[in-house]
């Protein structure tokens, strides 16, 4: 790893064998990770991505590692194909391919150099740069209410999902109820049915 | 007293270097130097030393290397300070960027006692003193430094002195000053009446050097350089008068620390001209004068001498990100910087606000994730100071700082938030809520595992509910960002000197 072409071409090999995760419980850990990509590969190294301004209620990132980018390749395309669950149902977290922008440990692009100037208030171009500070702001603030809309209806599924289960259930309650009080037996009598005994 | 233990505790981590004396009242082992992580130690080298709760390391240079006997690692270590350290007692005087003061007189603040472990690594300090007793420091040897000192502070007076005492804490003001190369220093114990030792004195400085030029090639290739600036810089009579006895060969000349009871010493010399550098010697005093080292209460320990090595490596390692980030923030030191370009590297941002401010500063990119906005790259920068910090950001705001792809970067002070126990991750419906009474073991088992839905079961239909709303989500924020950049190139327009 002498020269820092060689070590960014080590770090875009490494790029290329990870998966990016998304949408992980927060009480999946390292190990939960690990066993649940064992299956498609060795799984080389599992990083959680820290979020530092945390928004509530948003599931867990992390960056896994695989031996090859073939493994990697094969977690995306059959996560995208089934939904795959991680320490919960029924929402499943998502995999996409790794990018560079994702590493903290990124090296520096080999041969690009760092420029940057001052802009003083008289400067004709000082009101625009003033302008896209400022816009990046308005933007900042649109995200934010976007991931709020995102986040309420993503609560909104839930409960409605919620609903539906409990009522399956309790639909699963009554049968197993009939079954278990003969009332499943009478009424096969009484109709002249036959009830299978695997029942 | 050492012993048999002695070889357990050798490995790649740690291993005990040259032997000294042996402290008579608390039988302690005393050592010239020491190996740690690889990292080869003598005796009044300088250090950082890492101290919990603190972002900064404390620098501080070692004058003991001693084992106990229940075998901890202790160094005494007479401190530096920082300006920031002492400035009430700054008065009008104006420290010069990585100056520190190295602490003198006496009284608290001047050394302490620490355990070995405390040690995050070298510290190259140079002294800038015009003092005679001074090796007056290279252009090169200047430039590597990473710090210097030229004032000492008096801890008692508390005081700024620019005339160094002969003595600071028992030791030879010359030992604080800068090193020469052929000033090898040993320093031997008072009962070893023979110098010639197992190991053989011969081979010690060979090994020595060797051991350095893996370890730090930068700092021997600095030390050669200061190989031949010749003049020494001793001042003490007694001094001058060996080393006049000594110059007949040139290969040895000597050197006397702690010493105020000159009958006391006993001084030796090995004639070995076959030896290339010439060695130092220093003779330490009797050791039934050493002082009992403050703070340090000598255990008869029962359950450490059983299990003298104990694993410390993990206690003193370099604080995580995320602790430097929360001292940081905690102390006002930390900027988040906005609007720079995604592709960056961390080293990149610290370059650029060394570029900008002058300011050497660790910074880190924040990991590109699911909601953050691809336009726009952010960074963690933590200074030195909160000062530092505040004027960054007051210029950031009064003026404009444009990287070359005409982003004016923003400077902000934005607060973490830890981990939130209310936070909760909404869409996984668990069972047992409805069902308490009867969950089958397997039932548990399909929770906590991972799979891949299949298609006939009622968790692959909500699944998919979830798919859709996920879809639906990413088409709303592409929307967004793609009206975003739009405003950003329209916004861009407007510049004239692009």
């Amino acid at each position: 790893m002498g020269t820092p072409e060689a070590e960014y071409a080590a770090f875009e090999e490494k790029v290329k064998r990870t998966v990016y995760l998304d949408n992980i419980s927060p009480q999946v850990t390292d190990i939960v990770v690990r066993t649940a990509l064992s299956q498609f590969g060795t799984v080389k190294n599992v990083q959680f991505i820290p979020d530092y301004f945390k928004s509530r209620n948003i599931g867990q990132c992390a960056l896994v590692e695989m031996e090859n980018p073939k493994q990697a390749d094969a977690i995306v395309s059959e996560i995208a194909q089934f939904p795959f669950m991680m320490a919960g149902m029924p929402r499943p977290v998502r995999a996409c391919p790794a990018k560079v922008e994702m590493f903290d440990d990124r090296p520096a692009k080999p041969g690009r150099n760092i420029s940057c100037r001052w802009l003083e208030p008289n400067d004709p171009d000082f009101e625009v740069a003033q302008k896209l500070k400022r816009l990046n702001k308005k933007h900042a603030a649109e995200a934010s209410s976007l991931l709020k809309q995102q986040l309420q209806e993503e609560e909104n599924l839930a409960k409605q999902q919620n609903e539906a289960l409990k009522a399956n259930h309790k639909k699963y309650e009554m049968i197993d109820s009939v079954i278990a009080d003969g009332t499943a037996r009478h009424l096969a009598k009484r109709y002249k049915m036959r009830i299978a005994d695997d029942w | 007293m050492v012993g048999l233990e002695e070889t357990n505790m050798e490995d790649d981590y740690f291993n005990w270097g040259k032997k000294g004396g042996v402290g008579e009242v608390e039988r302690v082992q005393f050592y010239e130097s020491f190996t740690l992580e690889g990292m080869e130690y003598s005796l009044y080298d300088c250090v950082h030393l890492y101290r919990s709760g603190c972002c900064e390391t404390d620098i501080g240079k070692l004058v003991e290397i001693y084992d106990t006997e229940d075998h901890e690692k202790k160094i005494k270590v007479v401190w530096f300070f920082r300006p920031s350290d002492i400035h009430n007692f700054l008065g009008d005087w104006k420290p010069r960027r990585n100056e520190i003061l190295l602490a003198s007189g006496v009284g608290q603040g001047l050394s302490n006692v620490n355990p070995l472990e405390a040690i995050v690594q070298k510290c190259n300090v140079v002294c800038t003193s015009k003092d005679v007793r001074n090796p007056q420091p290279s252009e090169e040897e200047l430039r590597m430094a990473s710090y210097i000192f030229s004032h000492n502070f008096d801890v008692g007076k508390r005081q700024i002195l620019e005339n160094f005492p002969d003595e600071i804490s028992g030791i030879k003001v010359e030992c604080f000053f800068n090193m020469r190369n052929n000033q090898q220093l040993f320093r031997l114990p008072k009962f070893q009446t023979n110098l010639t030792d197992p190991a053989g004195p011969s081979n010690v400085p060979s090994k020595l050097e060797l051991d350095e030029a893996k370890a730090s090639p930068v700092k021997n290739k600095l030390k050669e350089s200061m190989v031949g600036t010749g003049e020494q810089g001793c001042a003490s009579n007694e001094m001058l008068r060996l080393k006049l006895a000594l110059d007949g060969n040139g290969t040895q000349s000597a050197r006397i620390s702690h010493g105020q009871d000159k009958e006391r010493h006993k001084v030796r010399f090995v004639d070995q001209p076959h030896i290339s550098a010439s060695d130092c010697v220093a003779f330490t005093k009797g050791d039934t004068s050493r002082k009992k080292p403050d703070g340090v209460a000598f255990t008869k320990g029962d359950a450490s001498r059983k299990k003298p090595y104990i694993d410390k490596r993990s206690w003193f390692k370099q604080p995580s990100w995320e602790e430097k980030l929360q001292r940081a923030q905690d102390a006002g030191h930390l900027v988040l910087l906005d609007n720079l370009d995604p592709s960056y590297a961390s080293s990149e941002v610290e370059a650029l606000v060394w570029k900008a401010f002058r300011e050497k500063v660790e910074a880190k990119m924040i990991q590109y994730s699911t909601f953050s906005t691809p336009q726009y790259g952010k960074a963690f920068v933590i200074f030195k100071s909160k000062i530092t910090a505040d004027r960054v950001i007051s210029e950031l705001n009064g003026r404009c700082l444009v990287l070359e792809n005409w982003r004016p970067v923003i400077g902000i002070r934005r607060s973490l938030k830890g981990p939130d126990k209310t936070a909760r991750f909404v869409g996984h419906l668990s069972i047992a809520k409805i069902r308490l009474q009867s969950q089958r073991e397997e039932m548990r088992k399909a929770v906590s595992t991972s799979h891949c839905s299949q298609p006939n079961t009622i968790e692959y239909d909500m699944a998919l509910e979830w798919c859709l709303q996920q879809e639906k989500s990413d088409a709303c924020w592409k929307n967004l960002y793609e009206k975003q950049m739009k405003e950003i190139r329209e916004a861009r327009k407007a510049i004239t000197n692009l």
